[in-house]
């Protein structure tokens, strides 16, 4: 049976080396040029024409401008709209690439702990770095809970600001594993169509009932990603 | 003529797209329990275990380093293991006050508030 782990391995397809750093351009980079190009040419395509009554591919670009706009609006405040672009590019890219991994034979690069943490560090220290920005040196003020006892903070500081370092992990690690598990799952039950033979249709009911509950994982899960930025957006804009 | 047809056509179309959209609105508020109550049945479990996990190997991995950094071994890890773990329930419990799930005033934490976070 075929090994469920062997979808994940990075196969170098140029291999580059410079000053003995592997910058090889590999399938997970192709993957993620082909994500790019195509969310980008669907918004593309779909503003090209710009018309009042939209047609299928503009009310496509459209929806995902009003969810996203109001996702924003939801969870981080009208204030937050100023770093739209930043996070439709984010929910975008993670959508993309989630979704395109399911295709057969392609790569998804989102099962990689490495990427969904280069995303979530980049998000953590960019916000960090904003609330420091917009508060000064009052933003420190964040990691002390209101209204805590004097001879309590000692304990809670630290508390808070370990529970405040561990978000980049949390987020990548929820993105990751949600992907890394499903691919395997689907690669499992697959291996078992062969296997069984006559009996392989029993599995490969399974497969495709997987197959539709990726899907909505990886809408899922893109959703989630894009939610909790806004939540840290908030954050770091009003400090509660 | 046609001219005439589109001008009358526009002529109410503002007052129907208001009234399209209080009538949106007023189906919308039964949509959005229903969609926080899937989100509380979908990611939750898996959200909030994250969450735990994520904090006590944290905590834990940063007290090794640094006991090993320091020499200090074995009361950093200690240290560290304990607010980690602390650090990823306020985590976990932070997530659930947020989709609704429990009162953070305090209250029985029942389920009555369901959907209003």
């Amino acid at each position: 049976m075929a090994d469920p782990l062997h979808q994940f391995v990075i196969n170098p397809l140029v291999p580059i080396n410079v000053a003995g750093l592997d910058l090889s351009f590999t399938q997970s980079s192709l993957w993620m040029m082909i994500t790019v190009a195509a969310a980008y040419g669907l918004v593309m395509l779909g503003t090209k024409h710009a018309a009042l009554i939209p047609g299928r591919l503009q009310s496509v670009v459209e929806l995902a401008y009003e969810f996203i706009a109001g996702l924003i609006k939801d969870n981080a405040g009208r204030e937050g709209m100023r770093y739209f672009p930043a996070i439709f590019t984010l929910f975008m890219f993670i959508l993309f690439g989630n979704m395109l991994g399911l295709v057969p034979m392609a790569f998804t690069f989102t099962s990689h702990i490495i990427v969904t943490f280069a995303m979530a560090i980049t998000v953590f220290v960019l916000i960090t770095a904003l609330g420091f920005a917009i508060h000064g040196a009052h933003f420190a003020h964040f990691f002390v809970p209101a209204g805590a006892p004097k001879a309590m903070i000692p304990l809670l500081v630290p508390i808070e600001i370990i529970s405040y370092c561990v978000r980049p992990i949390s987020l990548s690690v929820r993105l990751f594993v949600n992907m890394m598990a499903g691919h395997m799952m689907l690669k499992v039950f697959a291996g078992f169509v062969t296997a069984l033979g006559i009996f392989g249709f029993a599995p490969l009911a399974v497969t495709v009932a997987l197959l539709g509950f990726e899907v909505v994982v990886a809408f899922l899960q893109a959703y989630i990603f894009t939610v909790l930025t806004c939540i840290y957006l908030h954050d770091a804009i009003h400090m509660h | 003529m046609a001219d005439d047809d589109h001008d009358r056509a526009f002529a109410d179309l503002d007052q129907r797209i208001r009234a399209a959209r209080d009538q949106r609105e007023a189906v919308g508020k039964g949509d959005g329990a229903d969609r926080n109550q899937s989100k509380l049945n979908f990611g939750t479990g898996l959200t909030v275990g994250i969450e735990l996990v994520v904090g006590v190997v944290a905590g834990v991995g940063l007290g090794l380093a640094l006991d090993s950094w320091l020499g200090t071994r074995p009361f950093l890890t200690i240290l560290l293991f304990l607010l980690g773990t602390a650090a990823g329930m306020l985590n976990a419990w932070r997530h659930l006050v947020r989709i609704g799930m429990v009162d953070p005033h305090g209250g029985k934490g029942d389920g009555q508030d369901r959907g209003s976070g």
